[in-house]
This record gives structure tokens, sequence and C-alpha cells, in this order.
């Protein structure tokens, strides 16, 4: 009875586990923001669907070179159609580079012709901490159960240089196939590049 | 403000001019784009006929306030690139990076240069130009230039030397430039010996010098590879023997287990300020803890013996805690019971055996799951609300034996039987377990910074000073089974004994309230009403399994109280295996730490930017189940008279409390060789260097501390 008691507490104890910055195969943070349109948003109404987070800021060189050459837009169109949910994030604080209003947003979005699900606006940073996003564009590919399956770059080009994404290896692509076709991520986290992301 | 910067700008427009209109023509092609001027520049005036290596470099001079980055840029950024169009036969190396200054933006922080940098490249020159002709460089530089927005640029720069005889003459306007580049180039091969260590997102670093002691303040390392470490984490170098360590929160890389598993060395460049300007040593850290050698040997002298003496004083005091002492007397009850014992002696000493190898296990098994990379400190096992959970669990079950709702090792009819037979050593054996394992949640209010010491030691310390608390928790029961005078004193057995074992019951519900009370800091009221209903389950299930001792095995009730025992322990343990809400309520009673208004929570980028700025900041680090904590609180941080010093010398304080695992507050613990709270530091005004104050607070040494008169 003691044996088996303390072989129990000393199981127990060795569970104790940091709660800390996202990690693959982990339950990716939860968060809520207002959208552009005014409307709370949250990653617990997503579920049961894969969801897509891009932080952006329209001011950044690296994020021009995705939607100047109209290569974000297509990415967002492709997967959302796939079923896809895909929110763009601006976390940029009141002031800074790329931070805009509601109204600014949903006219962004319209301007470049965008496929996102909804863009949140998260002035405070809050969610842009949750996730510990660097830079712009820094993704992240969520489960249907909610599990984080990848983080990092959009592609292997970091570089503003358009004609480089004619040989980009988009690393998105390919995690969002095989978290839809329920097959291991080959490659689940890179180091993300762009500009840093303007938190207050 | 901004005429003064409009100012500045034209004023150091005027200097770049006035330098570029002596600069020769040596200096070559010069583009200038929005933010940087780029200049295409050779070390010397011509190329040697009889080949070798010239220097060529692309000097970037930036507006104030931008910068332009290193090859790993930190946590954004992008490097410069140099693409040399050479001439057949000449080849370019890498550029030869000088290493970078760390540059903050916001709470995220790049790799990078401002002012000014000359990027050098090492041109292999071919034997057998003609003397007398010319040969032209091209290069096309891409690079991003960043302040608070960035900008993407580009050149197409060229140079043209002529080719001469003998050694070429150096370029005299850009010597000065080429050797301070060259002075801020990594020195291979420098003069330590690095490792590396990776525990539970928290990267360690340290440098063993080869030679006599190294210089350790302000010591910088910027790693090779992005996303290793954070490169905002603020990096301290805190003394290790002869040598540093440096602690700083993972980066992806070594977060991910499979890609820790991959990383077997980090290299990059490590910068030491001197008086004449920087060091910076291209060092190669190997996987592995602390080295072996001068920094392991060092912290072994004087303070070994110390802490082995601390220990078993420690392990002494912890036969008087609420839930030590009740297991202790009914070790002593049961040699009343026995009290013609032939041999008690062997009875102590076995129990010493429990105990000793309870505590070595638990040293092992720490040490294990340090070895596996998870981030247990002493302490850990009260930040789990499970493992909390688990020991009010066994607290309370001890409890509900003594109160007599069952019996603890073995039946009644057995409990007065010879120690000396097999039976009783064993149970003893286990007695001495289990005065371990009620010990546990004791130890960490009262014993954290004795155990912090032993983990920063090496295996065979960390486990010598385990046995050694061990070995004073054993001694005062050791001693007495030894000395017969000593056992002829105990009363003589009756009924009393019942009374005083359920008297006994009372200090251990005790204790598990406390630990109730500790979960209720963790975990959201409906988790702990959770605990609380586990807490009832686990008494009915005791009460269940008493009556099955009691029972006939044949009899139908006896099936029924063994469905209820069944029931009842599989119910309580499931209420605490199913995950808890990690969402912490606001703190809101008086007990809790953190109820201070003027504390602002601890972050490190919140202490990094506050150091910088330059303010005075005071930082507790705090737990609600440390005890001495709540103490220093109450008495010497919440009085008015502290209060008041920290409004008028504008102190900020920094509160992390540690009620829950955090990261980045065991990473501070770590840099300040900590392993548990309390921790206080206090950096003066304009310092970067904290002082650390005493684990028990005074009101008069905080006073003194903040108004600088101590």
């Amino acid at each position: 009875m003691i044996r088996l008691v303390l072989v129990a507490v000393m199981s127990l104890l060795a569970l104790t586990q940091a709660i800390a910055a996202p990690a693959i195969g982990q339950k990716a943070p939860a968060f809520s923001a207002i959208d552009s349109n005014g409307k709370l948003r949250s990653l617990s109404e997503f579920k049961g669907r894969i969801v897509v987070l891009e932080w952006t800021n329209n001011g950044c060189p690296y994020v021009r070179k995705h939607y100047g050459s109209g290569n974000m837009q297509k990415v967002q169109a492709d997967l959302t159609a796939q079923g896809a949910v895909w929110l763009s994030i601006i976390s940029s604080a009141p002031g800074k580079q790329g931070f805009v209003n509601g109204a600014e947003a949903n006219q962004l979005t319209a301007a470049r012709s965008a496929h996102p699900t909804a863009v949140l606006l998260d002035p405070t940073g809050e969610v842009g901490h949750a996730y510990e996003a660097q830079t712009t564009p820094h993704m992240f590919i969520i489960d249907r159960q909610g599990i984080l399956r990848y983080m990092g770059a959009i592609d292997d080009q970091p570089t503003t240089d358009p004609s480089s994404l004619q040989s980009a290896r988009t690393y998105v692509r390919e995690a969002f196939a095989a978290v839809s076709a329920g097959r291991p991520v080959e490659v689940t986290a890179t180091d993300p590049y762009g500009c840093s992301v303007k938190y207050q | 403000m901004h005429v003064f910067a409009g100012l500045m700008r034209i004023s150091i427009a005027l200097c770049l001019l006035s330098v570029a209109a002596a600069l020769p023509a040596a200096a070559g092609d010069v583009a200038t784009t929005s933010h940087v001027e780029a200049r295409l520049v050779s070390e010397v005036e011509g190329v040697p006929a009889s080949g070798g290596v010239v220097s060529l470099a692309l000097l970037q001079t930036m507006q104030p306030e931008w910068h332009t980055y290193w090859r790993n840029p930190g946590e954004s950024g992008e490097p410069t690139t140099l693409a040399w169009s050479l001439p057949q036969g000449f080849s370019a190396s890498d550029i030869k990076w000088p290493h970078p200054e760390r540059i903050p933006y916001g709470e995220l922080a790049n790799y990078g240069y401002s002012q000014q940098v000359l990027l050098r490249s090492e041109i292999t020159v071919p034997p057998g130009e003609a003397v007398g002709s010319t040969i032209t460089f091209k290069v096309d530089a891409t690079w991003l230039v960043c302040k608070d927005i960035c900008v993407p640029e580009q050149a197409t720069l060229d140079l043209t030397l002529p080719v001469v005889e003998g050694t070429p003459a150096s370029n005299a306007q850009l010597k000065e430039a080429f050797a301070k580049a060259r002075a801020t180039e990594p020195i291979l091969g420098g003069p330590f010996d690095g490792h590396f260590s990776v525990r539970a997102d928290t990267v360690t670093l340290y440098f063993v010098p080869t030679g006599k002691t190294a210089q350790s303040i302000g010591a910088q390392f910027f790693p090779y590879t992005k996303g290793q470490i954070k490169a905002s984490a603020l990096q301290t170098p805190e003394r290790l023997g002869q040598g540093f360590a440096i602690s700083v929160p993972a980066g992806w890389r070594l977060r991910d287990a499979s890609q820790l598993n991959q990383t077997s060395r980090i290299d990059g460049v490590l910068v030491i300020p001197s008086d004449s300007g920087t060091q910076a040593f291209e060092i190669s850290l190997q996987k592995g803890g602390v080295p072996a050698g001068p920094v392991a040997a060092a912290g072994a002298d004087i303070p070994f013996l110390q802490a082995i003496a601390f220990a078993i004083l420690g392990g002494l005091i912890l036969n008087l805690m609420p839930c030590v002492f009740p297991i202790l007397s009914m070790k002593a009850l049961s040699l009343v019971r026995s009290g013609h014992a032939e041999r008690p002696w062997v009875d102590g000493l076995v129990y010493l055996a429990g105990v000793m190898t309870t505590f070595a296990s638990l040293a092992g098994a720490l040490l294990w799951l340090r070895s596996l990379g998870e981030d247990v400190g002493w302490g850990f096992q009260l930040q789990s609300p499970v493992s909390v959970a688990a020991l009010a669990y066994i607290l309370a079950g001890v409890g509900f034996s003594l109160s007599g709702l069952f019996y603890l090792g073995g039946s009644l009819q057995n409990a007065g039987q010879n120690l000396s037979n097999h039976t009783g050593l064993v149970g003893t054996f286990f007695t001495g377990v289990l005065a371990v394992v009620v010990a546990a949640p004791c130890t960490a209010p009262f014993m954290g910074a004795a155990m912090s010491f032993a983990f920063t030691q090496s295996a065979p310390v960390t486990i010598a000073v385990f046995l050694a608390l061990g070995f004073g928790l054993a001694l005062p029961w050791v001693i007495f089974s030894m000395v017969p005078a000593l056992v002829r004193l105990l009363p003589r057995p009756g009924e009393w004994m019942d009374s005083f074992k359920q008297f006994l019951a009372f200090p251990m519900y005790g204790a598990a309230a406390w630990l109730v009370w500790v979960i209720s800091q963790q975990v959201s009221p409906e988790d702990l009403f959770r605990v609380m209903i586990g807490l009832v389950l686990l008494g009915f299930s005791a009460w269940a399994f008493g009556t099955l001792q009691r029972r006939a095995a044949e009899s139908r009730s006896f099936i029924l109280s063994f469905l209820f025992f069944i029931a009842g322990l599989g119910g309580a343990i499931a209420l605490i295996a199913m995950p808890f809400d990690p969402a912490r309520p606001a703190q809101s009673t008086d007990d809790s730490p953190g109820n201070h208004a003027f504390a602002e929570a601890y972050s490190a980028a919140r202490l990094a930017k506050l150091l910088a700025e330059g303010n005075p900041v005071f930082v507790n680090l705090t737990a609600a189940w440390c005890v001495s904590c709540l103490y220093n609180e109450r008495v010497a941080l919440s009085t008015d008279a502290v209060r008041n010093a920290f409004r008028d010398t504008g102190t900020v304080y920094l509160l992390g409390d540690w009620t829950n695992q955090n990261p980045e507050i065991s990473a501070l613990l770590k840099q300040h060789g900590r392993d548990g709270v309390p921790l206080y530091l206090y950096f003066a005004a304009d310092s970067a260097a904290p002082v650390i104050l005493p684990q028990i607070l005074t009101e008069g040494l905080i006073l003194d501390t903040l108004k600088g008169t101590k």
C-alpha cells in the first residue's frame, strides 16, 4: 500500500512541466481579439478547422514583397478554399508603422484583394506576445484539435527581393497540406524573417 | 527637439561630405541611398603583380539611429550581402564580420551596426597580372537598414586599382578604418573553453578561461545561428570559479526537443569590453553541463563543508515541522509498544537507511530530469497544482490513518511485533521513506537556498548535500534508538497512546490545509473545489479501507467496502489527474505575494528597459508557498516608510511571482545562482550590476538600500 502510494507520488512529482512559449505539438495559446469589423473573435470558435495565423504590417518591405507580388493573396485563397481559417493579425501599436483601425484594415484588404477569414487588431500586442511573434510576416498553423503544427517563416527566402518568390519553398503550403491530410509536418519550425513587429 | 535632430543630421552630413571630398580615388565608388552612404574601398592602393591577398570592403555610414545587420540579424532583419564580380582567377572570401552590437527595438532586439561599419572581404589575387594594367572589382551589395521602420537598399559599386610591383602602399586615408575593423573582428581560438546546457527553455553558456581569470563584466555572446537564444534577453554574466556563465531564455531552436538533440554546439562571438575598446573571440560552445576543471573545482572549496553542515542542521530542524513530527511520534509509539525490543539500534539504522535512500533517489531523479532538460529546481514540487494536490492527499491520508480510519503498515495485530523481525524492519525502512515524502513540502519554503546551492554543484556534491540533509533528519531517532537510557525514559504503553496518535492527525490536517491554500493560488475556484471534493473522496475511501481491514473476506459487506474503497480512491485520483486550468485567479487576499499597489509585474524586457533608462530598480522574486517570502513582504516590504522610500527615490518595484512555473523568473534566479525564491535584487540608478539582498529582510535594511546609505 505505502509502496504504491510512493510510486504514484514520485511519478506525479515528475510530471511538473513549464507552461511557456508556443511549442510545436503543444496546445496553441488561446486568444481573443477584435476583428476589423468590431467583432470579438477567439481561437476557440474555430475548433475543428485548421487555423493559419499571419502577422502583418502593410508598411514592412517583406510584407510588401508578398502582397505586391500577389503571393500572399494566392496562398490565402488556396488555403481558405481548402477549409483553412486565415487570421491576419496586426500587432502594431498606435503611432507605429502598420497600425490601422478597422475601416483602414478593411480598405487594405479590399485594395490588395486579400482573402483572410478575418483581420484581427492587436494594438496592445497581447496576441503577439502569446505567440512570441517577432517579425512580419510570421506564420503559425494550428490543427483541428488546437495543436500548434508549424511556426516560422512563410518560405525559405529571407529577402525583400520579389524575384526570390520563383524559387521559394513555401513552408506554410507544405505544412498546411500535411496537417490537412493528417500527415506529420516535415518542417515544423523555421526562423521567421522580416521587420520587427512594431509593439508599443 | 526636431530642430535639434535636423541640425545634427545636417552637421553630420557636412562632416561626411568633407570626408568624402578628402578621399582619394582609391576610396572608390559611392552610393548614397536614403539612409546609408555606401562606399567600396581598398586597404591598399594597388594590386600586387606577384599575387597575394588584398582587402576590399563595403564601408557603410548610416544616418543617426539607423542600423544595418550582422550575419545573424537577431529577432528580425537581414544581413548585408556582397556579391562580387571579379576577373578570371580572382576569388573573394566571405565577409569578415566585425562583432555586432545588440540593438534593442521595443521588446525585441537585433544584432547589427549603427553609425559606421566596414565589411571586409579578402580578395585572392593570382600572380602574373601585368604591371601598369588596372583591375576593376565590382560588387552588388544589398542590405536592410532599419530605425523604427525598415528599408531594403542595394547598390552596385566598382573600384579600379593599378597592378603594382612589390607590396602595394597602404591607403593612408582608410588605414584607421581598416585597423578598427580588424580589431573588432573576432579572434579565432580565444582564451576560452566553452560549454552550454539547456534546462527547460533556459540556455546557460559557460566560459572557462584556458589561462588566468578572465574579465567577465559586460561580456556579451552573439550566436551565429538565429533562434538559438532569445536575442532580446538581457545577458548578465555571473562569475563561476575562474570563468563565468550567462543564462538566457532559449530561442525556438533549443526549445524544440528534436532540434535540441541535433544541436551539438553553439558557435558565435564573445565580446568583452576592456579599457582599450572591446575584444571579440570566436567560440564554439560544446553541449554539456558545467565543464569539469576550474569551474567545478572552484565551487567546491570551503562552501562544500559549510553546505554539508547546514544541510545536517536543516535536516534536524525538519523534525520539528508539523508534517514530519507526527511520523516521528508514530515511530516513538511503536518503540513504546515493543518496549522490550532487544536491539532498538538496528531499528534506528534501518530508519536512517530508509531516509538516506529516499533523499539519494530524490537527488538522482532531479539530476536525471535536469539532464533531460526539465526545469526542476527545489520547490518544483510545489509549482504544479497536480503535485501539490498529491502531497495534500498524502498528508490527509496519513492524517486519516492517525485518526483511526484505517491502519498503516499492516494490521493492528502486527503492530506490536518484535521490531527485529523481517516485517518490522521493512516497515521501519518505509517509515523513513514516508518521513522524507511528507517532509518534501516543508523543505521548499524553508530550505530553498540550501537546495539551490546543491544544484549549482557537480552531481556528487548535489547528492552529498541531499544525503547530509537526510542524515540530519534521521539523526535524532538514530541517537534515541542507540542510547538505552533514553529508550527507558519513554512512558509505559497504555490507553494514552491511542489518544496521542489521534491527536497527531491534526498537524497533518493543518499541513494539508496549507497545501490546499497553495493550490488556491494556482488554479481557478472550480479546480480548487475539485481538489477539496477529492479530499472528501479520499477520506471516504480510507474509511472503506478501514472497514475492509476489520472484516472477514467472505462477507457480502466486504465486497461492498472493497467497491467503496476502489471507487473513492479512483475518484480522488481522477479529480486531480484531470488537467488544471492554468489561468490563475486575480490575487486578492492579503497574504498573496504581489499585494503591493506600487509593484509592477516582473518581465525580463521590462527590467532591461528600466535599466537602459537608468532607473533604480528593486526586484522581488517570491511565491505564495514561500513562507519566508511572505514574512519579508509583511514586515519589511509593505510598511508605510518603505512605500514612501520607493516613491521618494523613484525606485521601480518589480515583482516576480514564481508560485507557478515562470521561465523568465527561473532564468533570473539562475543568473544569480539560485534555484528557488526568495531573491531580492537592488539595481542602483545607472547601474547594471545588482546588489543581492539577504533572504531575511528588515525595514531598516530596505530603507538604507533604497536611500543609498548602505
